[in-house]
């Protein structure tokens, strides 16, 4: 095998990469976003 | 992750109290978002999956029969939401990173690695470009081999807790799982070989230059 074919990754090499990965946050709005199509589709339904 | 306070949230929220459901949904709307988030590679497209999953834990959480724990229940709706949308989509086993936010906002790189406080603005981007590359990478899974990797090695869930958020059994969990490491095993050193290959024939490129 000669220098190119050689793996370079071992799994726990990848494993690292991902758990590496940083959380990600919501955007700000997302939230009332969210509740305010749930209070209007309630408000549909009490029509 | 499972708190005993979510039993009786749950269970007004199944009576109908739309408090008990937004304190609830609170504790999992990042957690859903962010296997949306490594799914779709992409901040908008995760926003939108994410809402809808919310929707439907919404509209279905009376049928939640407490014999699976309430976040894989959560998990399966995500997961399954996940996969149909990508299957919708004509391109579905292409996966694209872009994620909008960090490519065109330097705030928004500074505030996804705000909890990193001791790299510098440079270190910071490397980390970005290296986050790129796995995601890529992981993109060009197919999506049921993607989401066994996302929830074994980024929301580190067991392989019981997975199953239960596939509805599968333990069984189909660990040939899943080890075909996908397999996969992508062979994705990260295949890439890598490519770009030492291109490396190369760029300095023999250069050196012919030069010599010339």
């Amino acid at each position: 095998m000669n220098q190119n074919n050689k793996m370079l990754y071992d799994f726990d090499k990848i494993e690292e990469k991902l758990k590496s990965l940083p959380e990600k946050d919501l955007s700000s709005n997302f939230h009332s976003n969210l509740m305010s199509k749930i209070y209007k589709s309630n408000l549909g339904k009490s029509d | 992750m499972y708190r005993n306070d979510d039993l009786e949230l749950i269970g007004r929220a199944q009576k109908g109290e739309l408090q008990a459901f937004e304190e609830l949904i609170l504790c999992y709307e990042k957690d859903i978002y962010n296997i949306a988030y490594r799914m779709f590679g992409n901040s908008q497209d995760a926003e939108d999956i994410a809402q809808e999953v919310c929707i439907k834990i919404y509209n279905k959480i009376r049928l939640y029969n407490k014999k699976s724990r309430f976040y894989t229940w959560i998990y399966r709706i995500t997961v399954n939401t996940c996969i149909d949308e990508i299957r919708k989509k004509s391109n579905s086993t292409q996966f694209i990173y872009i994620d909008e936010r960090l490519d065109n906002d330097d705030s928004e790189v500074e505030k996804q690695y705000k909890d990193e406080k001791e790299l510098t603005p440079e270190q910071k981007y490397i980390k970005k470009e290296e986050e790129i590359d796995i995601m890529q990478k992981i993109g060009m899974l197919e999506p049921e081999y993607r989401i066994v990797i996302i929830l074994k090695y980024i929301k580190d869930l067991d392989y019981e807790e997975i199953a239960e958020s596939l509805e599968c059994s333990l069984g189909t969990v660990k040939s899943r799982l080890n075909r996908a490491k397999k996969k992508l095993y062979e994705i990260f050193n295949n890439m890598e070989q490519k770009q030492n290959k291109a490396r190369l024939t760029s300095m023999k490129g250069g050196d012919e230059y030069e010599s010339k």
